[in-house]
C-alpha cells in the first residue's frame, strides 16, 4: 500500500470521527484533565477516577433525558422535582411490599406519567415548555412534600438494592454501568430508529418536520417520557447510593442537567448535538468538581468555574460556528 | 468632466473570494445616474456578493468601488446608508409586531424636544413618504396584520424616508402578484423622477424589460457585457449572455400522453380559510396549474389536501379511493408529494446534511430490521443527488451551503425518494436561476411521461401557461374557471382572477 493511500484512509476516518456529533467536547475535557493531573497526584489515582464517575452517573443519567428535550427545542424544569418524587415512591414501595423490583416499578410509572402530563400539555395543549415544566417543579416538589410529611424516607435494608447505588463489578462502581448502559441505549435510539431523526427533525424546523410527515406531537410527547423516566432511573440510584430520600432532594439538579448538555455541544435551540456530548459534559463538570476540591479551592469557587466553563463551551461553539459560515 | 457624467457608482476590478472559490473575478462596470440598471445572471453568477459589497456588508478583497467619483472607504451598513444608499432584500426585514411608522423609523426613531420617541409625528412622515410614493397607507397598523405585498411596500417606504441617491432590489416581485408587482413599479418611476438610481435583481425577464432601462451582465464571477438598452433586446439574447449558450427552450416540449384514468379528484372541498367548495381532478399523466393572484386561495387549497389545514367538509379521492387525510403523514402514506412555497421554512432542515433532507419523509426505506441503516441511506441518496444531478461537495454536506436551485431539487428528491405519484408544486420555481428552472421543467415532464400526475401552482403566467395541460383560476378561494392549454393567454387567466366573469 502506498502512504498516499494510507494517508488517504487515515484523513477519511479522521473525518468521519471529527464528524461524529459530541466529539468537540473531547477537547475541553482533555484540557481539564491534564490541568488537574498536573496540580494534583492523587487525581489520576484509580481511586479517585471511579469517585468522579460515580459522582458523575447522577447528572449524567438525568442530563440523557434533558437531550431529547432539548434537542426538540424545549427544555425540562421539572426534573429536580421529579428525581425527589421518584425517590421517595421508591423507598416507599419498597418499605411496604420488601421488594425492590415493585419500588423500581413504582418509581419508573412515577416517572413515566409526568413525563406525559408535560408531553400533552406542551404538545397538544400548546403550552411553552419553560411554563409547564416550571409548574411542574412546583407542583411535583409539594407533592413530595405532601407525601412525606416533609420529612425524610428511609429504605429498610435491603442488600441488593444498595448495590445500585453503592456496589462495585470488576473494579468499577454499578451506578456507572448504569449510565453508560442508557447512554449506550439513547445514542442507538437518536442515531438508528425513526423516532430519534423525528427529535432532530422537530428541533430542526417543525414545519418542514410536519410537512414532512413526522407526527410532531408524538415526538414531543416521547422526548419528555424520555426526560422524566431517565430521571426516575437517576432517582433509583441516588436512593440507592443514600438509603433514604430527603424530600427536597435534587434541588437544582435541573440546572447540573441542563450545563451537562450546554457543555456538550448541544444547541438550546433544538436540532444539533448528542447525546455522546452531553456524557463528556457530565464528566467535565465532575471533574471540574472534583478536582478543585482536591487542590484545595472553596466550594463557592467551584460554581465560578462551572459558570465559566458554561460559558466557554458556548462561545467557543458559536466562535467556530461564524468561522464555519464566513468561509 | 462635468457633474452629470460620474456615473454614480463605478466597480474597478473587484475581486472578491470566499475560501478559495472566487465569487467575483475582476469586475469592472459603471451605473448610470438616474437609470433602473438590471444586475443580471445565474444563481451564483455573483450578483449577491457585489450588492453585498455595495451595500458595506462585506468588504471585496481587491479593486475599488466608486460612489459619486469617491473611493467608498468603510464598509458598514450604517455608513452605507449615511450616504444614501439603500438596499430591500428578497427576505423582508420588518419586525412583525411593530407597527408601520415604528418599523420605517426603526433605529432612528424621531424624538420629541425632551428625547422621548413622538410617535405621532412618525406616523405621520410615514404617511407622506407613501402619498408621495402615490401609496395609502394607515401608518399605526402591526405589520404582522399586512398582506406580503404591502409589506414589501412598506420596506420600500422605509428606504425611501432615508433619502437614498441609490436603491437596490433584491428580487423585490418574487412575493407579488401581478396586480401589485404594477403598483410597485409604478412607485419605482415615482422615484425615478426624483432622481433616484436603481439596481434591480430578477429573474423574471417580462419584468426586466418593463422596468428596467439598462444592465449588466455576471456569469461565473465575471462581467459579461454591458446591455445598454434591455426593452430593445431580444430575451433569447439576454438569455443566452446570461446562461453561456443559447438556450434551447425555457419549456421544453411534452410528448407524453395524458391518461383516461383520473389520479387524483377533490370533491365539494372546504376549509375554514379561502377554500370554498372546490372541485377539480387530475387525470394520470396530466399536468394541472394553478393560477391566480396571491391570496387567491391556491396554497390553501393545496395544504388542505395535504392534511396540513383542516377540511371542514368535502372528499378527496385518489385511484377511485376516498382518503382519510387528518395529519401529511396520511397525505404522504396515500403518495401524495407536496412541495411548499418557501422551501427554507416548510421545507428543509437547513442545517441538516443533504442525504438527511432526501430521506426525512421516507425513513422507512432506509430500514434493515426496523433499524435506520447508513448504508442503505447513503445508497438511495447516492441515486436521487445522481437522477437530480444535485451540485453539492458531498452528501454529508448541510444543505444551506447549497445554492436555491439545489436546495430546490434536494426538495424535489425528498418527494421522489418517498414514491409519491401525484405532486402538488407550490411555486417551485420562485427564486432560481433560468438554467435551473429548465432542469425543474424538464423534471416535471419526466414525473408526467412516468404516468404521475403534477398540481404546479405558480404565480408567474408564462410559466403556469407553459409547462400545465389544463389551467384552474382561483379567485377568493373558489376556482373560477378551468381553461385548456389551448385556450389559456395570459390575458384570460387575468381577466378570470381579477373577476370577469
Amino acid at each position: 500500500m502506498s502512504s498516499l493511500t494510507v494517508n488517504k484512509i487515515f484523513k477519511e476516518n479522521y473525518r468521519k470521527f471529527t464528524k461524529t456529533q459530541g466529539i468537540s467536547a473531547l477537547l475541553p475535557l482533555i484540557i481539564v484533565v491534564l490541568f488537574f493531573s498536573l496540580m494534583s497526584d492523587n487525581f489520576l489515582s484509580s481511586y479517585n477516577v471511579m469517585n468522579i464517575l460515580r459522582q458523575a452517573s447522577i447528572y449524567a443519567i438525568m442530563a440523557v433525558g434533558m437531550t431529547f428535550v432539548i434537542l426538540t427545542g424545549g427544555i425540562d424544569l421539572g426534573q429536580g422535582s421529579v428525581l425527589a418524587l421518584s425517590a421517595v415512591i421508591c423507598a416507599m414501595v419498597i418499605n411496604i411490599t420488601g421488594n425492590m423490583w415493585m419500588g423500581i416499578l413504582a418509581a419508573i410509572s412515577v416517572g413515566a406519567i409526568i413525563g406525559l402530563i408535560n408531553g400533552v400539555m406542551i404538545a397538544y395543549v400548546g403550552l411553552p415548555a419553560f411554563i409547564m415544566t416550571l409548574g411542574s417543579l412546583y407542583m411535583v416538589r409539594g407533592l413530595t412534600l405532601y407525601i412525606t410529611n416533609s420529612t425524610q424516607v428511609n429504605v429498610k435494608s435491603v442488600e441488593s438494592f444498595k448495590f445500585l447505588g453503592q456496589g462495585f463489578s470488576w473494579g468499577i462502581p454499578f451506578p456507572v454501568y448504569i449510565f453508560l448502559f442508557i447512554g449506550i441505549i439513547a445514542v442507538l435510539m437518536l442515531k438508528y430508529t425513526s423516532t430519534g431523526r423525528h427529535i432532530y427533525a422537530v428541533g430542526s424546523n417543525v414545519l418542514s418536520a410536519r410537512l414532512s410527515g413526522v407526527k410532531v406531537e408524538k415526538t414531543l410527547v416521547i422526548s419528555y417520557i424520555v426526560s422524566s423516566l431517565c430521571v426516575a432511573l437517576a432517582g433509583i440510584v441516588y436512593l440507592s447510593r443514600l438509603t433514604s430520600a430527603q424530600p427536597t432532594a435534587g434541588e437544582g439538579y435541573e440546572l447540573e442537567s441542563i450545563a451537562a448538555v450546554v457543555v456538550g455541544g448541544t444547541s438550546q435551540a433544538g436540532g444539533e448535538g448528542s447525546v455522546l456530548g452531553t456524557l463528556i459534559g457530565a464528566v467535565i463538570i465532575a471533574v471540574i468538581r472534583n478536582g478543585l476540591v482536591l487542590i484545595g479551592v472553596g466550594s463557592y469557587f467551584t460554581k465560578i468555574v462551572v459558570g465559566l466553563i458554561i460559558v466557554l463551551a458556548v462561545t467557543l461553539d458559536v466562535v467556530r460556528r461564524k468561522i464555519a459560515a464566513s468561509k | 468632466m462635468d457633474a452629470k457624467d460620474i456615473p454614480i457608482v463605478e466597480f474597478k476590478n473587484i475581486t472578491k473570494s470566499f475560501s478559495g472559490t472566487k465569487a467575483l473575478n475582476d469586475v469592472s462596470f459603471k451605473i448610470e445616474k438616474g437609470k433602473v440598471h438590471c444586475l443580471l445572471g445565474e444563481n451564483g453568477a455573483g450578483k449577491s456578493t457585489l450588492i453585498k459589497i455595495l451595500s458595506g456588508v462585506i468588504r471585496q478583497d481587491a479593486g475599488t468601488v466608486l460612489f459619486n467619483g469617491k473611493p467608498l472607504e468603510s464598509s458598514d451598513i450604517w455608513s452605507a446608508r449615511d450616504i444614501g444608499i439603500g438596499t430591500v432584500y428578497q427576505e423582508n426585514s420588518l419586525i412583525t409586531h411593530l407597527s408601520i411608522a415604528e418599523n420605517v423609523y426603526l433605529s432612528r426613531e424621531l424624538k420629541n424636544k425632551y428625547g422621548f420617541i413622538d410617535y405621532k409625528k412618525m406616523e405621520n412622515e410615514t404617511e407622506i413618504i407613501a402619498n408621495e410614493l402615490g401609496v395609502k397607507l394607515d401608518s399605526k397598523l402591526l405589520v404582522k396584520d399586512l398582506s406580503v405585498a404591502e409589506q414589501q411596500i412598506v420596506e420600500i417606504v422605509k428606504i425611501f424616508s432615508q433619502k437614498p441617491q441609490f436603491v437596490i432590489l433584491d428580487e423585490p416581485t418574487s412575493s407579488l402578484s401581478d396586480n401589485e408587482i404594477k403598483q410597485l413599479f409604478n412607485i419605482i418611476n415615482r422615484m425615478k423622477e426624483k432622481g433616484v438610481t436603481f439596481v434591480y435583481i430578477s429573474h423574471r425577464m417580462e419584468e426586466i424589460q418593463e422596468i428596467g432601462d439598462d444592465g449588466s451582465v455576471l456569469r461565473d464571477g465575471k462581467f459579461i457585457t454591458n446591455i445598454p438598452s434591455v426593452k430593445e433586446s431580444k430575451i433569447d439574447e439576454i438569455i443566452s449572455y446570461v446562461v453561456g449558450r443559447p438556450l434551447e427552450q425555457v419549456f421544453p416540449h411534452r410528448t407524453s400522453k395524458i391518461y383516461e384514468e383520473i389520479a387524483l379528484e377533490v370533491k365539494n372541498l372546504n376549509a375554514a380559510k379561502n377554500v370554498k367548495n372546490i372541485c377539480f381532478s387530475v387525470k394520470k399523466g396530466e399536468v394541472l396549474g394553478f393560477s391566480g393572484l396571491v391570496g387567491a386561495g391556491r396554497t390553501e387549497t393545496a395544504k388542505t389536501i395535504f392534511g396540513e389545514m383542516k377540511k371542514t367538509s368535502g372528499k378527496v379521492i385518489k385511484n377511485g379511493v376516498e382518503l382519510k387525510i387528518n395529519c401529511p403523514r396520511d397525505a404522504i402514506n396515500a403518495g401524495i408529494g407536496f412541495l411548499t412555497e418557501n422551501r427554507k421554512e416548510e421545507g428543509l432542515f437547513l442545517s441538516k446534511s443533504v442525504g438527511w433532507n432526501i430521506v426525512s419523509a421516507s425513513l422507512n426505506k432506509i430500514k434493515l430490521k426496523g433499524f435506520l441503516n447508513s448504508g442503505k441511506e447513503t445508497n438511495i441518496v447516492n441515486k436521487f443527488v445522481d437522477i437530480l444531478k444535485i451540485k453539492t461537495k458531498n452528501i454529508d454536506n448541510p444543505v444551506k451551503f447549497l445554492s436555491g436551485g439545489n436546495q430546490q431539487k434536494v426538495v424535489f428528491a425528498k418527494w421522489l425518494c418517498a414514491g409519491s405519484d401525484v405532486y402538488i408544486f407550490d411555486e417551485p420555481t420562485r427564486g432560481i436561476d433560468i438554467g435551473a428552472k429548465s432542469e425543474i421543467y424538464k423534471l416535471i415532464n419526466s414525473l408526467v411521461d412516468e404516468g404521475n400526475s403534477v398540481i404546479i401552482i405558480s404565480s408567474e403566467l408564462p410559466e403556469v401557461i407553459g409547462v400545465s395541460d389544463r389551467i384552474a383560476v382561483f379567485r377568493e378561494g373558489e376556482i373560477v374557471k378551468m381553461l385548456n392549454k389551448e385556450d389559456a393567454t395570459q390575458e384570460k387567466i387575468m381577466y378570470y382572477a381579477m373577476g370577469g366573469k
